[in-house]
């Protein structure tokens, strides 16, 4: 059992099942957890099992409650949170949120594509990027 | 047209010149009075000196009149005739005036009322030749004058008489000018008379001219000299003052812009003109009231900002909010078709299809509102760019599209310029794009030309497309308006309103210069040349 877990941040249930179905047509097979808000997924991250399986963070910036900035302030001052990279998947484009968001310690930035066949590939490219490139082992 | 000048300038001119004149004026007069009292002094020395010599022939005269009168009581007696004898030959000897050259003649009258043997010459010790001999009252002068009846004439009257003429002197043939008197002895006998050469007097005039001359010439330089001293000292005077106003004035220019500038009343100490201290005051009040003004403004356009802030971050939030359910619609369509494509027959799947292509039509409705709301709102900088290699850049943007439809796009010689390179981009790409979507021709051929007047460059993008309707001319910039209703043809229709807008903001305009149905069309738009500067639109 594959347990390098993708933590979805995301309030809108639309893009959650976009996203999903963009990870599922991927080869890979991760599990998938999703909150709804920053809060949450400080909380989700607080637990140290998930924290250790959790491989990497979707993060919408517009949530209620906690929103994506807020969270990535946070992860500043959380050390073992700040190894997960976190890819901003957002349909912002204004260039304050794409320079604020690097600023907290982003680590992609993503515009949700308006093209259905653009956000699958797009889910996908990021998938393959952060999870599989991540498990090649180093050469030494 | 008017002519502007400097006040202070106009007015040193003025004073300075109107000093001089008055100067060179005066001292004309001066002169003008020296040479008239000169020729008064003159005429006053002559008459008094001839009237010096006048007494002294009146006297020399009367003496002898007097001893004549004497030997005539005696001479009736015969034994006295030596004695007259003797008086004649003391005559023939006796000379008087400064130079001893004046002398006594005596006429023997014989008829005092004129006429050609009106007297005898009785003696004159110059003239021995006449001696005794008849003269003539009509006798003339060199200048034709009758001096003898002007003397009988005064004899008759007074007894007594002065006459000017002119006569030849002893030895000098040529006549000169003379005054004789002439006087009748108590019996009315014997006319007693003697002259003075006045040419003689003349050149003892001249001398004593000469000193007055001279005299009035030494005042007139003493007077020349004073007058330019004043009106030297009177420039300096004023030269002064006005150096003092120019200094006020530029003080006060100094403390005005400094106002202006500064936004600030006018503080000063150092101006003591009343006139300036309440144009001063005045200026005051107005600044004072410029400045609640501006900062009203200042407040009032901080609103503005805060406003067009909100308002920007609202119509984000509108259309980003917007977008959110038409992506939803959008894509949950396509994974339906994709996932239960079999289970449908054509009619639902053209359904689908509708839906989808009105939620992306709707997607880029709301991305072009967006932009259009930003290009007027954000502070815009103005570089210089390279129109061709924009055009470059939307060349290889379009490249596959202007592959498909075996377009060529012809452009050369386009300059570099003051714009936002984004929005000309922008500009540029929707022009070529849209001439390249409405070309139903084969081999759709684009140009790009340039021209350029004191004010704008201007450029002309030229297609054989379509062309557009006359009355479609001018309706095409609007917002969500299509020269074509064609339903195949994508696009939101906010296009050329974006392109119109990022026009304006450079201060410019757009319009179709020419189109025909079937053969193509021209559109022309300019840039100003004075954005080189940042500006805050």
């Amino acid at each position: 059992m594959n347990e390098e877990l993708i933590l979805i941040v995301e309030d809108n249930d639309d893009d959650v099942l976009m996203i999903k179905r963009g990870l599922k047509k991927g080869k890979l097979g991760n599990p998938v957890h999703r909150v709804t808000n920053g809060a949450e997924a400080l909380e989700y991250l607080n637990n140290n099992d998930n924290l250790s399986k959790t491989k990497l963070i979707l993060l919408d910036l517009n949530m209620e409650i906690m929103n994506g900035f807020e969270f990535l302030h946070r992860r500043l001052d959380l050390p073992k949170v700040k190894n997960i990279p976190v890819v901003v998947l957002t349909s912002s484009i204004r260039e304050n949120d794409i320079q604020k968001a690097y600023d907290l310690g982003c680590n992609s930035y993503v515009e949700k594509p308006l093209d259905p066949k653009k956000f699958i590939e797009a889910i996908l490219s990021i998938e393959n990027f952060w999870i599989y490139f991540s498990r090649i082992p180093e050469v030494s | 047209m008017k002519e502007n000048y400097h006040l202070i300038k106009r007015i040193e001119k003025l004073v300075i010149s109107l000093v001089l004149i008055i100067g060179v004026i005066f001292i004309a007069i001066i002169i003008l009075k020296g040479i008239n009292f000169f020729h008064k002094k003159s005429s006053l020395i002559r008459t008094r000196y001839i009237n010096e010599q006048k007494i002294l022939l009146k006297n020399e005269v009367d003496r002898i009149i007097l001893r004549m009168n004497y030997m005539n009581n005696i001479v009736k007696r015969e034994k006295i005739k030596p004695i007259i004898k003797n008086f004649l030959n003391f005559l023939k000897s006796y000379r008087f005036g400064k130079n001893k050259n004046n002398y006594i003649f005596i006429l023997e009258l014989l008829n005092i009322n004129g006429g050609d043997k009106f007297a005898k010459m009785f003696f004159n010790p110059n003239r021995h030749d006449i001696t005794g001999k008849y003269i003539s009252d009509k006798f003339k002068d060199a200048k034709g004058k009758e001096f003898r009846k002007e003397f009988l004439k005064g004899l008759r009257k007074d007894g007594e008489c002065f006459v000017e003429y002119w006569y030849k002197k002893i030895d000098n043939p040529k006549p000169s000018p003379k005054v004789s008197y002439f006087k009748l002895t108590d019996d009315k006998k014997y006319i007693v008379a003697s002259g003075v050469y006045l040419d003689d007097v003349e050149n003892k005039i001249n001398l004593l001219q000469k000193k007055v001359k001279q005299d009035i010439i030494n005042e007139i330089i003493t007077v020349i000299i004073i007058v330019v001293f004043t009106v030297i000292m009177l420039i300096f005077i004023f030269s002064f003052f006005i150096n003092n106003i120019k200094k006020t004035i530029n003080i006060f220019m100094e403390l005005f812009n400094d106002a202006i500038i500064n936004n600030r009343e006018i503080k000063q100490s150092s101006i003591k003109y009343l006139e300036l201290i309440n144009i001063i005051e005045d200026i005051n009040v107005i600044l004072q009231e410029k400045i609640i003004i501006e900062n009203e403004l200042k407040n009032k356009m901080q609103e503005i900002t805060n406003i067009n802030k909100k308002l920007e971050n609202y119509s984000y939030t509108i259309s980003h909010d917007l977008k959110e359910p038409i992506r939803s619609i959008r894509t949950f369509s396509e994974f339906i078709l994709e996932d239960y494509e079999d289970s449908f027959d054509d009619e639902a799947r053209d359904y689908f299809s509708r839906i989808i292509k009105a939620s992306t039509k709707m997607a880029l409705m709301i991305d072009d509102l967006l932009t259009l709301s930003r290009i007027g709102r954000i502070n815009v900088e103005f570089s210089l760019n390279s129109i061709s290699k924009i055009i470059e850049n939307v060349k290889d943007t379009l490249s596959q599209k202007m592959k498909q439809t075996n377009t060529v796009l012809e452009f050369n010689n386009l300059p570099e310029i003051y714009c936002q390179k984004t929005w000309m981009y922008t500009v540029f790409l929707n022009l070529i794009s849209n001439a390249i979507k409405y070309s139903d021709n084969e081999n759709t051929v684009i140009e790009i030309f340039y021209d350029e007047s004191p004010d704008f460059y201007e450029f002309s993008v030229k297609d054989n497309g379509k062309g557009i309707e006359k009355e479609q001319f001018d309706k095409i910039f609007g917002l969500f308006r299509k020269a074509h209703q064609d339903k195949n043809i994508e696009g939101s229709g906010a296009g050329l309103a974006i392109v119109s807008s990022v026009i304006e903001q450079h201060k410019g305009r757009i319009w179709v210069a020419w189109s025909e149905i079937g053969k193509g069309t021209i559109f022309k738009f300019t840039i100003s040349k004075n954005l080189n500067s940042k500006e805050n639109i």
